[in-house]
């Protein structure tokens, strides 16, 4: 039961925060245990193999299950609590604090890089084109594309951590992401 | 569990990733940006429900994408100002060139050349002397005479200006100094031929010197 918990509390703490968000996650965590040992001892469970098959089949029933008891309780409960099943997405107060001082310096590495590189990034994680659409539309092979994204990716972590170091950030960031 | 590249075939021997591979980075990013298809989405979560360092991955690439979509948005919020503040600058040079400031910038010209015109006095110089040389002052412009002669005493001096007829136009007085008398003339508004005379002050009234010169219109 420990190693069970052990192996994937912090996986399906990740996946139910992801889907649902913050709120009352531990309670939503407990939940999806419950329902996992309960079956394991009930037998439910008959190829051993297929745990992790079968515990994120069980999350995502749980997950199913939450939003169609959030829609329910909306439209229930529409004129009484309006936005009581509204999830709140933003990140925590720490990410949030990191995200903004890494966007800082990421904006200054922006400008060092070339042109056709900040366009690849700009399309893919801004205006969200698939790569099909990038690749055709910059007349790139996928394996021009992948080689080029992970080089301006590279290339903008390179300049972003001699930016960090300098402004004696990193070691707070090295800190923060362990 | 170890990491396992998209093209790369697992332990297995086939080239499909198992749960119990890590799926590449790339796999990860595409989790994040929830662009996985429905196959890769299978075992990207049945592999990350189990796996710490895999969720610490994403954990992190969520971080990293979020700051670089706010840092990207930056860069395009800063690009789209300098475009739209570098069209009103084209705007209002191209703005110059339009017919109603140019016919203001016109107007101020001709307003600046009819004050220069009519405030700013010609300066005209006349010598005693007689001869075939005609000095010519301005119609329609205060003028600045320097009434030039070698004998002209030192000191306020009569002047007097009179047409051809002998008929008097202005009068006043005029210093000289070092054989010149200076006197301001005003607006000569006919053309014509006139002579400016000298006279001793007081009463004897002695005529000193005549200049004569011509008032045409000229700019």
């Amino acid at each position: 039961m420990e190693q069970l918990y052990k192996l994937f509390s912090r996986g399906i703490r990740y996946y139910l925060c992801r889907q649902l968000g913050p709120q009352e996650l531990e309670d939503k965590v407990h939940d999806t245990f419950l329902i996992v040992v309960n079956a394991i001892r009930r037998g439910d469970l008959r190829e051993p193999e297929r745990l992790m098959g079968f515990v994120r089949t069980v999350v995502r029933r749980q997950v199913a299950a939450y939003i169609e008891h959030a829609v329910h309780t909306r439209r229930e409960q529409a004129e009484l609590e309006t936005g009581i099943s509204v999830a709140d997405r933003t990140q925590n107060p720490e990410q949030e604090a990191m995200v903004k001082q890494k966007a800082e310096l990421m904006k200054s590495a922006l400008g060092a890089l070339s042109k056709r590189d900040r366009d690849i990034l700009v399309r893919f994680y801004l205006k969200e084109q698939p790569q099909e659409q990038i690749c055709r539309e910059m007349s790139l092979t996928e394996t021009q594309f992948r080689l080029l994204k992970s080089r301006a990716k590279a290339k903008f972590g390179e300049i972003g951590k001699k930016k960090l170091a300098s402004s004696g950030l990193f070691s707070v960031l090295v800190r923060a992401n362990s | 569990m170890r990491e396992l590249h998209e093209q790369e075939p697992n332990s297995s021997g086939n080239m499909q990733p198992t749960y119990f591979d890590h799926p590449a980075v790339d796999v990860l990013e595409r989790f994040v940006l929830h662009r996985c298809s429905e196959d890769e989405l299978e075992i990207v979560e049945t592999h990350m429900l189990a796996c710490e360092s895999c969720v610490c991955t994403l954990e992190n690439l969520e971080v990293e994408i979020a700051a670089t979509k706010l840092a990207l948005e930056h860069v395009a919020a800063q690009q789209q100002e300098k475009v739209v503040s570098a069209e009103p600058r084209k705007q209002f040079w191209r703005s110059w060139f339009s017919v109603p400031t140019l016919s203001w910038a016109g107007a101020g010209l001709a307003a600046c050349a009819f004050c220069l015109f009519a405030f700013v006095p010609a300066g005209v110089q006349l010598q005693s002397e007689r001869g075939t040389a005609t000095v010519t002052v301005p119609e329609w412009r205060n003028a600045r005479l320097s009434l030039v002669d070698a004998g002209l005493p030192a000191g306020s001096l009569q002047a007097e200006v009179v047409s051809e007829t002998g008929s008097l136009v202005w009068s006043g007085t005029a210093t000289s100094t070092q054989g010149e008398a200076k006197l301001d003339l005003p607006r000569m508004t006919h053309p014509g031929t006139y002579f400016a005379r000298l006279y001793t002050a007081g009463a004897e009234h002695e005529l000193l010197a005549e200049f004569r010169f011509e008032v045409k219109f000229k700019l």
